[in-house]
């Protein structure tokens, strides 16, 4: 195998292994998150977000929150999945580390979540950056290769 | 689409009808103040941006780009824009999150001799008692009846409530509240977020600063605004928290929806707006001026805070150490005003998304202290680096409708900048110049990084040059607290 196919493998490996990655933007913070189905992209973008606010690996999933959103197609569910749990971490004063989607149903193009989001009273010690709010800007749901990719823009 | 910029003066740049590719052709030109270094150092994306407001309905004589531009989601931050009240739209996107994120400038009689062996202890005691970063709380916990009142009256209930005085409310863009707020049209969700959060800094680039006055330009306007070199101050920078965060993002839903049915064209999808005449657009601007008031009375509510850790500090009342709010400037907003455009006066929905208001001397909302001088206009500089009060100017009014840049201005990403720089490495090397950092954590720091922004003072030189505002004081850093 040559270098070139093996760096190229490796690259592809490692953007289907990986739950969720940073990219470049001069002010605010950009990431691309990835799922085999759509609750698991969800469940990623949401632990992407938090990776930001808090320190996500420390924080334990003590409380459980339910979160329910619905929308007019799968993007704006993202959108509104994302928006509801950074207002209800800000209402409730939690940091969270554990997202589960249990459900996303589509009826008729009427777009509904049923999901969890666990974790545990926000501290200072175990704060982050802060996250003002979810952009539209370059906001998407793509498919590559059997993969579903997020685009997330998100204010700080 | 740099190449296309063409030098029209003195540190002002202009990019023709016509410059932008794609389907929506540009309305108006985009002009950008900066000199050579710093046009040099935009971002072709910045620059796109700034054109791709430059397509929306009723935008009127120019978009303008200041020299603190960069590239954002949307609407480059450093970016101003005025629609027609007629014709043109309110957008939710262009004013931003955080709805009147500004600053506030408090002056005190301490020389630096005085304050230098407390510095220490004065910004230790300032970041506990001022809640700063993601997970802090707020000793103030608003009722529901409060925010009502907060929404409407904005610095003014702070005041009531007893934090400051009266005459503070004087010395406010807006007097410290906007009229015309209506919290009905402020979702639930907002109020629910905005109660804990009352009296907060926040985070990322907000900040809470003790400064030296280290030299001054125009001694006749800094009489004017009470600055005395060698004298300490205190900068505050932080805005609307979570509740004009929620705000934006139930105006961005509402919005995108407006785009839609009337049909509204948009270069980028952040940009949701609504016609200035439709329920949309006004339900919006009413809203929007409720997180504006909230802003006021956050900022009025630190100052309190500010004046009670000095008091504790240096055992005296903070009358007697003469800490008089100077000015508190908004960054992220959008105001009816009144411009003169070829010669006719119209009133304008401006929109200032990390810019800031420079009106001149004379101009009725200019305080009546400081008419004779121009309007204080509070710019800051990145961490450990210099910030400068300047004056507005009526080369303001005629070209930029009455705004000139708002900070250093970000040149690397926050990614970048944690991948590049050591927090603690950074603290020690601002502490080795005099300069204490106390932030909630070392990535907080290394996001940022003094490097990771413009030059300030090739910034200021090109407001300067241009005369869209002129330089009064430049102010040095003695003590940072970071959110």
């Amino acid at each position: 195998m040559s270098a070139f196919l093996a760096t190229v493998l490796t690259f592809e490996r490692t953007q289907i292994l990986m739950d969720y990655e940073f990219l470049e933007i001069t002010s605010d913070v950009m990431f691309q998150a990835y799922g085999e189905s759509e609750a698991a992209l969800f469940e990623n973008v949401g632990r992407a977000m938090f990776s930001v606010i808090c320190e996500i690996e420390s924080v334990q999933p003590e409380k459980e929150v339910q979160i329910t959103v619905s929308a007019e197609n799968l993007e704006e569910l993202l959108f509104e999945w994302l928006s509801r749990l950074l207002s209800e971490s800000e209402i409730i004063e939690m940091f969270f580390t554990e997202f589960h989607v249990d459900e996303i149903q589509n009826k008729d193009g009427d777009f509904t979540l049923r999901g969890r989001a666990l974790g545990e009273d926000s501290t200072v010690e175990k704060g982050g950056t802060l996250v003002k709010g979810v952009t539209y800007y370059n906001f998407k749901i793509e498919e590559k290769e059997g993969l579903l990719v997020a685009t997330v823009t998100l204010d700080i | 689409m740099k190449d296309k910029l063409k030098k029209i003066g003195k540190n002002r740049w202009e990019l023709p009808v016509g410059s932008r590719s794609g389907d929506l052709n540009m309305h108006v030109p985009a002009r950008l103040i900066g000199t050579d270094k710093i046009v040099d150092l935009a971002e072709e994306a910045a620059i796109e941006q700034l054109t791709n407001v430059t397509t929306l309905p009723g935008i009127v004589k120019h978009a303008v780009g200041m020299p603190d531009i960069h590239w954002g989601y949307g609407l480059p931050m450093g970016a101003v824009s005025a629609f027609d009240e007629e014709e043109g739209i309110i957008s939710a996107g262009m004013t931003g999150f955080d709805i009147n994120c500004g600053i506030r400038l408090i002056k005190t009689n301490l020389a630096v001799d005085e304050a230098a062996p407390k510095m220490k202890e004065l910004i230790t005691t300032l970041f506990k008692n001022v809640p700063s970063g993601v997970g802090s709380k707020s000793k103030l916990r608003l009722t529901p009846s409060q925010l009502e009142d907060v929404m409407t009256q904005g610095a003014g209930w702070a005041v009531e409530a007893g934090f400051g005085e009266k005459n503070d409310l004087e010395h406010l863009e807006e007097g410290g509240a906007m009229a015309g707020a209506n919290p009905d049209k402020v979702s639930n969700d907002a109020k629910r977020r905005g109660m804990p959060q009352a009296g907060t800094l926040g985070g990322g680039n907000h900040f809470l600063e003790v400064q030296r006055v280290q030299q001054l330009y125009d001694q006749k306007t800094a009489d004017a605004y009470g600055l005395t070199e060698g004298k300490i101050a205190v900068m505050l920078h932080c805005g609307s928290r979570g509740f004009g965060h929620q705000i934006a993002t139930d105006y961005l839903r509402i919005l995108d929806k407006a785009v839609k049915k009337y049909g509204i064209n948009l270069p980028d999808r952040q940009l949701v707006c609504a016609p200035a005449t439709s329920t949309e657009g006004q339900d919006y601007f009413a809203a929007m001026k409720a997180g504006v008031n909230y802003a006021f009375a956050n900022r009025q509510v630190m100052t309190n805070r500010i004046r009670e850790t000095f008091e504790s500090v240096f055992k005296r009342s903070w009358q007697d150490m003469e800490m008089d709010v100077l000015y508190d400037v908004c960054h992220n907003i959008c105001k009816y005003e009144e411009h003169t455009v070829d010669g006719e006066k119209r009133n304008l929905y401006v929109h200032r998304k990390g810019a800031t208001r420079a009106f001149p001397p004379g101009h009725r909302d200019v305080p009546i202290a400081y008419r004779s001088v121009g309007q204080p206009v509070l710019i800051a500089g990145s961490m450990g680096t210099a910030s400068y009060v300047l004056a507005g100017t009526e080369q303001a009014m005629s070209e930029t409708f009455g705004s000139t840049c708002h900070g250093a201005g970000r040149a690397m990403s926050r990614k970048k900048a944690i991948n590049s720089y050591r927090g603690d490495d950074i603290k020690r090397a601002l502490e080795a110049e005099g300069k204490f950092v106390i932030a909630t954590s070392p990535k907080i720091i290394a996001e940022e990084a003094p490097s990771a922004y413009k030059d300030v003072d090739e910034v200021i030189e090109s407001v300067h040059g241009a005369g869209i505002s002129t330089k009064v004081a430049r102010m040095i850093p003695l003590a940072v607290a970071k959110g």
